[in-house]
């Protein structure tokens, strides 16, 4: 936060709201040292367990959502809950030309499992060809993990991440 | 001319210093061993000169080909052949071919549906017309076309972004040699982003480089120890002397690098 506060250029944005912004940043958690929730504001950790497992299930609609009492994808869903081919469907069935689907999670496993040196285990959500039907585009692009003995590493690249409401809690937060 | 106090090129360095320090003995696809570290970034000044390492010498001709190749959308070695470039040879069926890779995603990424997408003129276009956009993606990571590549993206997915008149790009590389692969694919990133600059009209900014499983395969660490022993010259200049009316419309010899003072090529085996 001081980092983009201090150098950060002012640019407008989508949203209308404008912001200021650097490019390029990486942050690394040691998740032996403990769980990374930011303790400097508390956190609805709730909303973001459920929303990991609902993206987990593969699923498109916000109804699964409301119905545990999660909010969060409401103002991109359509009245029946819809949203498009956003994060689950591409990790668990990301729609090929030949009318197959891929299970991009459950082949991580697999590699993790059988393959564990792969340079391939790798998950993205940036289906070039389903953007202009998701609601709010992949901001959290992929995902790469890479197990070294006995660790598993994953590297997130983000495509926008907010500062202020965005870290903590990518996804309801960036456009 | 004088080597700045704090010369961009020592990240590289510094890069293989971590790794000899801290990396982890690792087998691998190709059966030969590595040492690596799991993420790392590294971020070039474009306006401060053409990020081409110079604690060795570098083949610049294949990499700048070849960057064109991508951006014909050509899959097929002939072309590159044709030009003396031979870098992607050994992966290559006996017609040439290399699969859907990464010339095929960035110009021609087919949907389910049929439609075909170019993500480079898209990109163009973004830049242009929505410069504040934070959509501006390419991505050569295509899920469903993997098991057709030859060789599966390294360089995965690559980001652009205005800020300040400036054009920044990222790019997210999955797997790196850190000793032959990253010195070419950091020149060839910010080469693409001087040309989409160029057609842009914005000044370049910040190349970023990031890195997923970065490693020194184990046949390369007398090298790289030759090379961290080095001292980097100034980065040399690379000016483009037309501009076509679209990406697409570079030559080769629309560039032309200046001052490149390195210290001499050291070779190293190719991982297949």
């Amino acid at each position: 936060m001081r980092h983009v506060y201090t150098h950060g250029v002012a640019k407008s944005d989508r949203t209308g709201t404008g912001t200021k912004s650097v490019f390029g940043h990486q942050m690394r958690f040691d998740l032996r040292e403990g769980f990374p929730l930011v303790t400097t504001k508390k956190v609805h950790l709730k909303s973001i367990i459920l929303e990991l497992l609902w993206f987990l299930r593969g699923d498109g609609n916000a109804k699964w959502l409301q119905e545990r009492g999660v909010t969060i994808w409401d103002e991109w869903a359509k009245p029946d809950g819809d949203l498009g081919p956003v994060y689950g469907v591409q990790w668990r069935s990301w729609p090929t030309p030949d009318g197959g689907h891929i299970d991009q999670i459950a082949e991580v496993v697999k590699q993790l499992k059988s393959n564990p040196d792969s340079r391939r285990i790798i998950v993205s959500a940036w289906n070039v060809a389903d953007l202009p039907k998701m609601a709010l585009m992949p901001c959290p692009t992929f995902v790469a993990s890479r197990p070294f003995p006995r660790l598993v590493k994953p590297c997130r690249s983000s495509k926008t991440g907010r500062a202020a409401r965005g870290k903590p809690f990518p996804r309801q937060t960036c456009h | 001319m004088t080597t700045a106090a704090y010369h961009t090129e020592n990240q590289y360095l510094d890069l293989i210093r971590r790794i000899l320090d801290e990396g982890v003995e690792r087998p691998d696809r190709t059966g030969t061993g590595t040492l690596a570290v799991f993420g790392h970034q590294m971020r070039f000044n474009l306006a401060k000169g053409f990020p081409l390492l110079t604690t060795k010498k570098l083949h610049y001709r294949s990499i700048a080909v070849e960057l064109l190749w991508f951006l014909r959308g050509d899959t097929n070695v002939k072309w590159l052949q044709e030009n003396k470039v031979a870098i992607w040879d050994e992966w290559a069926d006996e017609n040439g071919n290399l699969g859907p890779v990464y010339g095929k995603q960035w110009r021609d990424w087919v949907a389910a549906d049929g439609r075909h997408i170019d993500q480079i003129a898209e990109l163009v276009r973004l830049i242009k017309q929505d410069p504040t956009s934070r959509r501006q993606i390419v991505s050569a990571w295509n899920v469903g076309d993997l098991q057709s590549m030859k060789l599966a993206p390294c360089h995965c997915l690559f980001q652009t972004a205005v800020m300040g008149g400036k054009l920044h790009l990222q790019l997210y590389q999955r797997s790196c040699d850190v000793f032959l692969g990253v010195p070419f694919n950091i020149a060839s990133y910010a080469l693409l982003q001087m040309l989409l600059a160029h057609q842009c009209d914005l000044e370049v900014g910040d190349f970023v480089w990031t890195g997923g499983d970065v490693h020194i395969y184990s046949n390369h660490l007398e090298q790289v120890k030759t090379q961290i022993a080095r001292t980097p010259f100034p980065f040399p200049q690379l000016r483009i002397l037309r501009r076509p009316e679209s990406i697409d419309g570079y030559r080769f010899e629309d560039f032309e690098l200046l001052n490149y003072e390195a210290h001499p090529h050291i070779k190293g085996a190719v991982a297949v």
